[in-house]
């Protein structure tokens, strides 16, 4: 037997039923429902159950096909014709298609569609009535922002499509979808805006979706290391993101996006350093606001690489740079401390970092009390059991809460990891340790890139245009054009009027 | 588009030679220059060693202009036939190979004295290398970038050191004027060239940029932020420590950090912390000059990985580095260097623009 006849329908409906009967292994919720329509038609609806809209289905398919009299409208055509009369005559069903191979066939049943087969017919209508189990639109989990709109996706991508079209009216939006996963066969689209969006990136973004050769993606987390430039970093090559508004902007300053069905998480390159300190809110508020809280999260993200290596170098190192009073004060509250700084820090930045994995796998009200009495009563009694200084503590706490006022999540991890090398060159090297570490990761970030787009950018290459908007948020009437590191089709995003 | 994006812009360049030039020869020629001459007369010296180096920038920005697309030894062979390329090449390898290492050995040097006293040279030397080598092994527009991430830093931080000291400047320290006879301010000169090598670097950046006929006036913003910074620096040295004090110290310009307080004690020992981030420049220098003995070593071999190059020239650049035995056999390979310096550096781009201009030689443009 060939593909091609493989694939080919059945005249006979009993044969086609049989075969899609043995091809899904006759499950039980397999609904195949059989009716007849004049004048003696054998007709049957096949979908399964739980995927489907019930009352949409029988509301628009099942009850007008079986009131409707085939041998009224036209006695004299033949049965090929059947599902054309149909499909004109008596369907009230938006979405409604031709389908004339076997395997498509059965990809949408498996999708939640239901197909109509007829009698005499090598051909079947498909109905996109795909309903079953989905959540409704929720306020995001991991951004939430306090002026922002409080959508947030689903793992239904329809939903989140509509959420983004909803934004943007353009009919250049483009959603370019295909199925992903040998087995899995998920829906992914990449969005992005012709004329917009640089065509370039859209190309080499979709030559690396198609090299994705895997059972199931498992979601955008897993596509996002697919496709991203180098697997040798801890920083994250790409943006994900829960709020269609965080896309929507994005594709409006000439980015692309990706979006995964069965995962609420959209995905959007090229990523550059700079959009790890942006949050939607920035520009929902007054620019001095927005520019203030920026270079807040600048130094969010040092204090969270560097102050626990500050720490234990200037302990163990250069005592002399401390201004004495204070030097008095820590070299007092280290007193009866037996461990050196070092062992000190990685003691308890591993315990703080334990908490919050804790944390997280804890049902949610009990989360929150492990952060409370786990942080308090082992803090508290680290120090008065002598093994850690209060300074210490403090430190650490900064620097968690640090850690936790960055916009994205996998980023914050990323800084989180490498404060851990940085800790360990202080704790060998000093001063000198922590430069020569701000060395290594400087070098690192300049050589990465996220789809051909330096990573560092705008700062280096340097792009000044684009600082208007980097840590500065200049006031809204003076962003004219577009960043011009990612090479937008358009530039230009007010126009004079 | 992809290759128009990793070219470099002028500015770059310019990021290039200053970021090359400020080194170790800044921390430590005050001392040299403040031996020879009466209160700031050595500036002189700084601008006549400028205008030297000027006049080589120009020959190196013109030549590359000129064969657009080729590298030194392409060109070089086209010029002065193959055997003399060949020695030029491999002459310019060895310097910045040593180059390179005199560089990892001062910052274990200065380390050594002004960050801790218990960590071996050879250690501090070693990390220091294995950054740079890390630096080498990505792309070499990420290593232009490098200057352009650090050199900002940099400055900011020496102005921040010039500001701040302002107020303690002595008038008096900077007269009199003019009294240095002619001799030692041409010795001034030779001392201060320490300031100025490694500029031979741009022979391998240039052909990195989008612009070549754009190199020489970039290369000229770039020596002139340099010669201010370094006049102003002297002046400062010269005014807060006096040419008797800065003639006994081994680092004037660290020395003047040290003598620096700002207002309110907030930081100690400054020049820690100066010297710290004045590691980045190095680093940056070193990096270059690593990346520009490993290019001109392709360029004659032809063939092979970074990561072999690396591997075979990270081991020789860390022994030479611990070959002076102490600080005094350390100065004596920084005047080697520029005696080096002095004829592959400044005359041979010079003889090379001559003789290539002479003979009419041009580059072809779409090779």
């Amino acid at each position: 037997m060939t593909t091609l006849s493989h694939s080919e329908m059945n005249t006979s409906l009993a044969e086609n039923l049989t075969r899609i009967r043995t091809t899904l292994g006759n499950p039980n919720d397999l609904i195949i429902r059989e009716f007849t329509i004049r004048p003696g038609i054998r007709c049957s609806l096949v979908c399964i159950a739980g995927m489907i809209d019930k009352d949409l289905l029988h509301r628009d398919v099942l009850q007008r096909v079986m009131a409707f009299d085939f041998s009224e409208s036209e006695p004299q055509a033949d049965r090929g014709s059947v599902l054309q009369l149909l499909y004109s005559d008596a369907l009230s069903f938006q979405d409604v298609r031709m389908v004339t191979a076997f395997d498509p066939l059965i990809e949408a049943v498996l999708s939640g569609k239901s197909v109509l087969l007829i009698d005499g017919s090598a051909r079947a209508l498909e109905f996109g009535s795909q309903g079953g189990p989905s959540r409704g639109i929720e306020e995001p989990q991991t951004e939430s922002t306090v002026r922002g709109p409080r959508d947030g996706f689903t793992e239904n991508i329809l939903t989140n499509k509509t959420l983004i079209r909803y934004r943007i009216k353009d009919p250049k939006l483009r959603f370019d979808s295909f199925d992903i996963g040998e087995r899995s066969k998920r829906q992914m689209c990449v969005i992005y805006i012709e004329g917009l969006t640089n065509p370039d990136l859209v190309v080499e973004a979709k030559r690396r979706l198609q090299t994705i050769e895997v059972d199931d993606p498992e979601g955008s987390g897993s596509i996002e290391q697919w496709i991203a430039d180098e697997f040798l970093t801890p920083f994250p090559l790409s943006l994900e993101t829960e709020r269609p508004d965080k896309i929507t902007r994005a594709l409006m300053q000439g980015q692309a996006a990706l979006l995964v069905d069965g995962t609420p998480f959209g995905i959007i390159f090229p990523v550059t350093l700079k959009h790890f300190i942006h949050s939607p809110e920035d520009f929902y508020q007054n620019w001095m606001v927005a520019t203030l809280l920026r270079i807040l999260r600048v130094v969010a993200i040092f204090a969270t690489m560097f102050l626990p290596a500050l720490y234990i170098a200037l302990v163990e190192y250069h005592q002399g740079m401390i201004p004495s009073k204070l030097a008095f004060s820590i070299a007092g509250s280290r007193e009866g401390v037996p461990f050196p700084a070092v062992i000190e820090a990685l003691l308890m930045e591993g315990t703080l970092e334990l908490l919050r994995e804790a944390g997280i796998r804890l049902p949610k009200p009990i989360g929150q009390t492990i952060g409370i009495v786990g942080g308090l009563v082992i803090g508290e009694a680290a120090v008065s059991a002598g093994i850690v200084s209060p300074v210490m503590v403090i430190v650490v706490a900064i620097t968690a809460v640090s850690s936790f006022a960055l916009p994205s999540y996998t980023f914050s991890i990323s800084i989180r990891i490498i404060r851990f090398f940085v800790m360990l060159a202080a704790g060998i090297f000093g001063l000198y340790g922590i430069i020569l570490a701000y060395i290594a990761i400087s070098i690192h970030i300049v050589n990465l890139q996220s789809f051909g787009v330096p990573y560092a950018s705008p700062w280096v290459p340097l792009i000044l245009e684009d600082w208007k908007d980097l840590i500065l948020r200049a006031p809204v009437t003076f962003l004219r054009k577009r960043p011009k590191l990612l090479h937008a089709g358009d530039q230009v995003r007010m126009r004079k009027k | 588009m992809q290759s128009e994006k990793n070219k470099a812009t002028e500015i770059e360049i310019t990021f290039t030679l200053a970021s090359m030039l400020i080194g170790i020869g800044v921390l430590a020629a005050p001392r040299l220059l403040a031996m020879h001459s009466e209160g700031i007369d050595a500036c002189i010296s700084i601008i006549l060693a400028a205008l030297l180096t000027a006049i080589s920038c120009w020959c190196i920005a013109k030549l590359a202009a000129r064969f657009p697309g080729m590298n030194f030894y392409e060109y070089s062979r086209t010029i002065v036939t193959q055997p003399i390329a060949l020695i030029l090449v491999i002459a310019m390898t060895l310097f910045m190979m040593l180059f390179a290492a005199y560089e990892a050995r001062a910052i274990a040097v200065i380390s050594r004295q002004y960050l801790f006293d218990h960590t071996p040279v050879e250690v501090i030397a070693l990390t220091f290398l294995m950054i740079v080598s890390y630096a080498v092994l990505g792309s070499r527009i990420a290593i232009i970038r490098l200057n352009l991430m650090f050199l900002p830093i940099v400055v900011c931080t020496i102005l921040f050191i010039l500001a701040f000291s302002s107020n303690i400047i002595e008038i008096n320290n900077l007269k009199p004027f003019l009294v240095t006879p002619w001799q030692d301010i041409m010795k001034g000169m030779k001392d201060s060239l320490l300031m100025f090598i490694g500029f031979s670097v741009l022979l391998s950046y240039i052909s990195l940029m989008k612009r070549p006929e754009k190199a020489p006036s970039a290369a000229m913003y770039g020596l002139l932020i340099i010669v201010v910074l370094y006049v102003v620096v002297y002046i400062v040295v010269i005014g807060v420590l006096s040419n008797m004090g800065t003639e006994h110290v081994l680092f004037p310009t660290l020395e003047l950090a040290k003598e620096v307080r700002i207002p309110g004690d907030y930081f100690e020992r400054l020049e820690s912390l100066f010297f710290v981030i004045f590691i980045m420049t190095i680093f940056n220098s070193a990096t270059m000059a690593y990346d520009t003995a490993m290019l001109s070593l392709h360029s004659v071999i032809g063939k092979g990985k970074k990561i072999h190059y690396v591997f075979w020239l990270s081991p020789i650049i860390f022994l030479t580095a611990l070959f002076p035995q102490d600080v005094v056999e350390l100065w004596e390979l920084g005047e080697l260097l520029v005696l080096i310096s002095l004829f592959l550096g400044y005359s041979a781009p010079v003889v090379l623009l001559f003789i290539a201009t002479v003979r009419g030689l041009k580059g072809d443009v779409n090779g």
